[in-house]
């Protein structure tokens, strides 16, 4: 099955854009996952004594809630948050007793985003403590938490609180510009961002807000503002996602998808 | 579906095998496979809209996929199953922050963090841009399709039995990939091509 001429070798302006297809990988990203490759042994293979279970979530912006158990079956519990990145690691034990169950919940091309059969109740009196992703990239572990001393049950306190209603209204407010913008409104989603940006100063969508106001400046012709919120952008939210839209944007580039 | 990618039982996987067994994993094979296409993975998953900072997690994701599965994976069919995987796990991906955000996916999923060189020519980084942009405006299905075969350098043979395809799908999206990119290359640079 023969291909077309690919575009780079080819002429025009798709033969010129492709020039800008370049992307450096970060060799700390390698180093990551190079790392976390026996992990992701460590939390597959089993050994017929142990079952060390892993799950890595895609999900940001939740808790990591680490119990440690105790002498008698008692429970101390340590709730540590993190901003970015879930990771659970659920692993129930008896302390001292004979049986500990772990079951994975990962994806699989068989079954995207499902559970996966639950593991047989193995034999671990020693088991070792599962290595949870973030530690896995050589973030400290939790104090407290160590080897086998000190058997760990980790829990991931997954549960996120309902948005309370000002977020929905927030939202909502960022769709209606967004819709504005969409459909060619510059006026009208200028207008909606000023009144979203006063009736939350500290709300949770201000890079959205402040992109959108950027794209609106932007379709209005006033490029020389859109072109300063967008260096802002940039500032405040070097990483963000929308961080290209917005440069674009700037650029007098037009965003054919809203 | 006709056409739709289908993934229950990739090409890249014994036939024979149990996909629900846990067997022991052959860690150096894993570390090997990992180290041998941890670039084109990183890139396709950067490529099909993963924000940077969330990539590192979807390389996790696919290497525990691996680790599971790799005592089924045929040998040379490694980075097929790994950008298989990746293909899925990125479609997951846009569809959990989507559900959890509620507001425009290609918002959301912009190559946006694809930051330019700040030591590059202030062409090369203009060309960046556009260049994110455009991709952006591909579907998922074909923008998965155009990056393996004008950027990875994937046969479309390969591609079929990387996205477990048709042959005709494949050629499908890869022409009107293709075309998207080309119609919005002359907009964005002009009949002449340059920015």
């Amino acid at each position: 099955m023969n291909g077309p001429l690919r575009l780079r070798d080819g002429e025009g302006p798709a033969q010129v854009l492709m020039g800008g297809s370049g992307l450096n990988v970060p060799s700390a990203s390698r180093r990551r996952a190079l790392t976390f490759v026996g992990t992701a042994a460590a939390g597959t293979a089993v050994s017929g004594t142990a079952i060390a279970t892993t799950t890595a979530s895609l999900v940001k912006g939740v808790a990591l809630c680490v119990c440690l158990g105790t002498v008698g079956g008692g429970l101390a519990s340590l709730a540590v948050s993190e901003t970015f990145s879930r990771v659970e690691a659920r692993r129930p034990a008896t302390i001292g007793s004979t049986t500990t169950q772990a079951s994975v919940r990962a994806v699989s091309p068989s079954a995207p985003a499902a559970r996966l059969d639950p593991a047989p109740p193995v034999v671990a009196p020693t088991a070792p403590d599962p290595v949870t992703t973030r530690e896995a990239r050589g973030s400290a572990p939790a104090p407290g938490v160590s080897g086998a001393a000190a058997p760990a049950v980790a829990t991931a306190a997954s549960a996120k609180p309902l948005p309370g209603p000002s977020l929905f209204e927030e939202q909502r407010s960022i769709e209606s510009a967004r819709a504005a913008v969409a459909r060619g409104d510059a006026g009208s989603a200028l207008a909606t961002l000023d009144d979203h940006d006063r009736a939350y100063q500290k709300g949770q969508f201000g890079p959205e807000a402040l992109a959108l106001r950027v794209e609106a400046l932007s379709a209005a012709g006033q490029l020389g503002r859109a072109r300063g919120l967008a260096a802002e952008f940039q500032r405040r939210y070097p990483h963000h996602p929308l961080l290209s839209r917005v440069q674009g944007a700037a650029l007098g580039v037009p965003s054919a998808k809203h | 579906l006709k056409g739709s990618v289908v993934l229950q039982q990739p090409l890249a996987l014994r036939s024979t095998a149990s996909s629900s067994s846990l067997s022991r994993v052959d860690e150096a094979r894993l570390r090997r496979t990992v180290d041998a296409h941890f670039d084109a993975l990183w890139r396709f998953l950067r490529r099909l809209g993963i924000p940077e900072g969330d990539v590192d997690d979807a390389v996790q994701e696919v290497i525990l996929v691996l680790a599971r599965k790799l005592d089924q994976v045929e040998d040379g069919r490694e980075r097929s199953f790994v950008l298989s995987t990746a293909f899925r796990i990125a479609s997951d991906m846009r569809r959990a922050v989507k559900r959890r955000r509620e507001v425009d996916e290609a918002s959301l999923f912009a190559l946006a963090s694809q930051a330019p060189d700040p030591e590059a020519s202030a062409e090369t980084r203009r060309l960046t841009v556009l260049f994110a942009q455009v991709l952006e405006q591909l579907s998922l299905e074909q923008r998965a399709v155009f990056v393996l075969y004008e950027l990875e350098d994937f046969t479309m043979a390969e591609i079929a039995q990387t996205l477990a395809l048709r042959p005709g799908t494949v050629a499908s999206r890869l022409r009107r990939g293709r075309e998207t990119f080309e119609r919005l290359a002359a907009q964005a640079l002009g009949a002449g091509g340059r920015p």
